[in-house]
This record gives C-alpha cells, structure tokens and sequence, in this order.
C-alpha cells in the first residue's frame, strides 16, 4: 500500500509543479473554461427570455446546467487524462520507463489519473465559486454527496480511458479520434434512458442521473437506495474491469510490435 | 552468480529478424559491453531483457528468476529518447521515477541528495533538464537508475553524442558505479575505448547473431598481434593499393592512403610489405609499433565475420 501512496504523492507533486511551471498556460486555461461557461449560461437565459420564461424558473435549469457542466469536465479530465498521457508519455520517451516499474503500467496510470481527478476537482470547485459569484446564482454544493457517487462512478470513466490508451498504444492515428470521442461522452451525462436496467448498462450514466437526482432533488447520499449503489459499484466494476483487460493485452501486443519506444 | 541469462533469443519485427537465437550470460557484479555495427540487434536485445519487447522465441532469467517477474532488479537508461521528464529539475526527476517505483520517504530524499553530489549536479539540482546540457541530461538519467537501487543496470549507448569531457567523466562514473555499488552493467556501445577501459566482458553481435563473447582480457590476448603504422611520403594510388592488398595481409589504409597500418603475428611479415613497397617505389617516411587496442580487435572479428 505504501509504494501506492508514494505514487500517489509524487503524481499530485508534479501535477502542481507543471500548473506552476506553465503558470501562463494554466491561467489562460482557467479563464476560457469561465468564458465558455459563461458564455453558455448567458446564452441560455438569452433563450429563456426570449421564450417568456421568468429568470425564477430559470433557476433549476441553471443548476442543472452548472452541474452537467461541472460532471461533464470531471469526466473529460480523467478520461482524457488517460488517454492523452499515454500519448505524450509516448512521445517523450518516458513511457519505456514507466513500464519498466514493478507495478504495472495500468495501475501507475490509474492512481496518476485519481491525482490528476483531485487537482482537477479542487480547481473545478474554485471555479464554480467564482462562476456562483459572479452570476450571483447561488446554489447549494453539497460536496460529500457529489463526491460520493463521482468516486464510484469514474472507475467506468477510467476503464473507457484505458480502453482509448491502450488503443492509442498500437494505433498511432487514434489522437484524433480521442478528440471526437471527448463530446460523445457529454451524451453520459445529459440524455437519461427511461429504464435503470438500460441507464446502468451505459458507463456512468446512472451515476450522472443520481447526482442530479441529489443536487437538483435536494437530497443526499444515504437517500439513495442499496440498488442504487448496486447499479453504480457493478457498473464501474465492469468497465473498469474490461478498461484493465484490454489495456494489458494493447501493452502485450505493443511489446510484440516494438511499439512502446518511439511514437 | 549470473545476474542475467539469455536462452536462445529470437526476434523478428514482420519479416525483418532483428535477432537470431542469441544466448549469452552475465555474471553478477561485472560491466559487459554489447557491441556490433548498426541495426545488428543489440537495442532489442537491451529491450528485451527490460521485457519492453516480447521475443518470438527464448528465455530471459535475472537471477534466475523469468524476466518478466524482475523489474524491481533491472533499471535502465536508452538511446535516442529522453528518459526524463524535461519540465522538471534533476531532483524533481529523480524523486518522481522513485516514486513510479514505489519508493519515497526520508532515505530517498537522502539518496537523492547523496547521488546529485555525486554526480556535481548539486548546483544544477533546480534547472530544468530541458536547459540542461547533453551530458548533464546523461548523468540525471543515469543517477535516475541509481535511486531506483536496482542490482543490474541496462544503458543503451550511454556516452553517445558526448564531448571528450563529458565522456571521460560518464566513463568513470560507470567504473565507480560497478566497482563501489556492486552493480552489473550491460552497455552497448559503438565506442571501443569504453569497452576497452571499463568492461570486463564483451558480446559482440552482427546481424542478429552472437560472433563473439569472451572476456575483454582473453580478447586482447587472443588478438595479441603486433600492428605496425608505416607512414609514406605520398599518398598511394590505386593500383598500388591493390597490389599491395595482393599479399594478403590485414591492411588497413588510413589518412588518404598516406598511412597504412597491419597486423602481422611474425615479425618478418612486415619485410614482406617492404619488399611490395620498395618494388613499387613508394617511399617510407616512418614506421613504428602501435600498442594493441580494442577497436582493432573489434574490426578483425567483425571482418572475418564479413569474409
Ligand atoms: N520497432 C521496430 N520495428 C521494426 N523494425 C525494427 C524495430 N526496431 C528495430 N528494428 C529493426 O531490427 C534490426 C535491429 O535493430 P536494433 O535497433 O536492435 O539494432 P542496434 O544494434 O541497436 O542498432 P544501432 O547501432 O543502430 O542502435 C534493424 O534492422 C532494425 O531496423
Ligand atoms: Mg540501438
């Protein structure tokens, strides 16, 4: 467990030393993340009005608005995450080196991913505040309940993610494809099927619709039923499972190829 | 006690066959060079003992132990990618790559501390590695293997594209990592005064295959011909070259043919080459012994191989 923790900590380490190094990059990022949103939420209360509605019942949609949005970047970051860092650990040359650890590839990108998920979620909430602040729209964040369901939920999250990374080992083109990929997943967390049975099979989507069934219901996590948690915990299991699965074997077949060293 | 075993290795890239039922072993605490022209197979091979390549065929055993459950024993520092993180300093690499690995902590730290001293990167410690120079960049990579604290190091041309400075200074660095940390080294390297001052043993490939292994002393001695340097007035042109190829000794023409040295096992074979000279009347300007050296040794097997 100790040489997990260790990992752990060096991963969080440089994060925050990259976001310091590319201060510039990480500033300029912030900001387009807030004038993309802003831009968003001004537009829909632009439509709203247009369309008669009072900017009172403007106030669920913009919840639910602001917490699709907020999923939706928490997904993308540890999606991507994944995927990406495959490829540029590829293309600089550090990959050969990861992989010559004691602990296998896909657990090192895993827990490199939770730390960059952690960071990611803590400036994502700073983020949310300022966006709160300056449309004035208060809503109520109750951090635990979101950040209960999230945990569970983005291990199906990291399996796509190591699914798309391990595709990308042996398939040089796939970058492009990732990009596409990023905005198929917005449909997770927006379209709801009736049934739980269909909406459990789809990788995170239960867990996106439990969430706004407590931000939006104003309920918490102990209101969520056992068969909730069943839906949610098997969900994740399964694609996580399959994300390591093909993982491994894109890594075996990358060693056959001679494909792990240069891009 | 051998640290590294390699059975019967094979391995194909499609139809290319990079390497061709190759075996040879390493013991534990010596430096063995891997040499052999370009594409010969010996990048492969260092990969395959890291199991970064699957081999078609074969067997890889550290310490007796199948290779693909070794990586906490083997490090490793490759050629013609960069190994470290170039957005972070020297320590930071450092820490980060032990900690990939699982490690951390207060010994670490100290290790770290310990092994930039060492290596005079103590005042370079918090520059990035992308401002670094080539051979800094080499030695944080090569310190990266260190805090890894593994038994058997693997580096691929590790004093490639070095100045003289920085390659004396790696040079000795290696010397000092294998005889003070007890660590087993296997290099490859096109530079034959590296084999000759630092490894105890030598596998030499070409075209996938093993030519030769054998002790880097045993080498010498095998070899031990006399060369001689005899220096001509003027260049030879190329008739006389081949008349002079004609009497079949191991020639070699150097310095636009201002210069040929030979290898001879008896000292009256260098009056054969007089004789040639004379009837063909070039004049000499000088002749002398030249010591033995590995790079000769390393052509004539390469040679005989080609012949
Ligand atoms: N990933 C790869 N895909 C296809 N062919 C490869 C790959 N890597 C190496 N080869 C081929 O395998 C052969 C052996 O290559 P290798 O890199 O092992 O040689 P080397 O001895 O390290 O050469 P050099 O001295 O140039 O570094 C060469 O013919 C090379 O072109
Ligand atoms: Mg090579």
């Amino acid at each position: 467990m100790k040489k997990f923790y260790y990992l752990f900590k060096v991963s969080v380490e440089k994060i925050f030393k990259e976001l310091k190094r590319y201060k510039f990059n990480t500033i300029s990022d912030l900001i387009l993340f807030y004038v993309l949103f802003m831009a968003m939420f001004l537009g829909i209360q632009g439509f709203g009005t247009s369309l008669g509605v009072s900017s009172a019942d403007m106030g669920d949609s913009l919840e639910g608005f602001i917490i699709g949005y907020f999923l939706w970047t928490v997904m993308i970051m540890s999606f991507v995450d994944i995927a990406y860092n495959v490829i540029d650990d590829a293309n600089k040359g550090t990959l050969e080196q990861l992989n010559m650890s004691n602990i296998n590839l896909s657990q090192i990108l895993v827990v490199r991913s939770m730390a960059n998920l952690l960071v990611n979620v803590l400036l994502s909430i700073v983020l949310l505040f300022i966006i709160m602040y300056t449309t004035n729209k208060w809503i109520e964040l109750k951090i635990l309940s979101i950040v209960i369901p999230i945990f569970i939920g983005i291990f199906s999250i990291l399996g796509i993610g190591l699914i798309c990374g391990g595709l990308a080992l042996i398939f040089k083109k796939i970058q492009s494809l990732l990009n596409l990929a990023q905005f198929f997943l917005i449909g997770l967390v927006t379209v709801f099927p009736k049934s739980k049975f269909i909406s459990g099979l789809i990788p995170f989507n239960y867990v996106a619709g439990k969430i706004f069934f407590i931000v939006l219901g104003g309920n918490s996590f102990v209101d969520l039923s056992v068969l909730d948690y069943g839906i949610m915990i098997g969900n994740s299991i399964f694609y996580f499972a399959i994300g390591l699965l093909v993982f491994n074997q894109c890594v075996k077949i990358a060693k056959k190829k001679g494909l792990l060293g240069q891009y | 006690m051998k640290a590294i075993e390699v059975e019967n290795l094979t391995k194909y890239y499609g139809k290319v066959k990079a390497v061709d039922n190759i075996s040879f072993e390493i013991e534990k605490g010596k430096i063995c060079g891997i040499l052999g022209p370009n594409g010969s197979g010996k990048t492969t091979t260092i990969k395959s003992i890291c199991n970064l390549i699957i081999p078609d065929k074969g067997n890889i055993k550290i310490f007796g132990k199948d290779n693909k459950k070794s990586a906490e024993h083997i490090s490793a520092v490759f050629e013609g990618t960069r190994n470290l993180y170039w957005r972070l300093t020297p320590k930071e690499n450092l820490r980060y790559f032990a900690g990939i690995r699982g490690l951390g902590g207060r010994k670490i730290e100290n290790n770290i501390d310990i092994l930039l001293d060492k290596f005079n990167l103590t005042d370079k410690k918090d520059v990035m590695v992308n401002n670094l120079s080539r051979g800094m960049q080499q030695k944080v990579a090569i310190a990266m293997t260190l805090i890894c604290d593994t038994e058997i190091i693997l580096l691929d041309e590790p004093t490639l594209g070095l100045d003289v400075q920085s390659f004396m200074n790696i040079k000795d660095m290696l010397a000092d990592i294998a005889s003070s940390m007890n660590k087993t080294i296997l290099l490859s390297t096109h530079d034959m005064n590296l084999v000759q001052d630092i490894c105890d043993d030598v596998v030499i490939l070409n075209k996938g295959k093993v030519i030769a292994q054998d002790s880097v002393e045993k080498l010498m001695d095998m070899f031990e011909s006399m060369t001689y340097e005899i220096i001509l007035a003027e260049s030879l042109s190329k008739s006389d070259k081949e008349c002079l190829l004609s009497i079949d000794y191991d020639l070699y023409f150097i310095n636009n043919k201002t210069k040929i040295e030979v290898d001879i096992f008896d000292i009256k074979e260098i009056y054969d080459i007089i004789d040639k000279l004379k009837e063909k009347n070039i004049l000499i300007k000088e002749i002398k012994q030249k010591d033995n050296n590995f790079e000769r040794i390393y052509l004539n097997i390469t040679n005989e191989e080609v012949n």
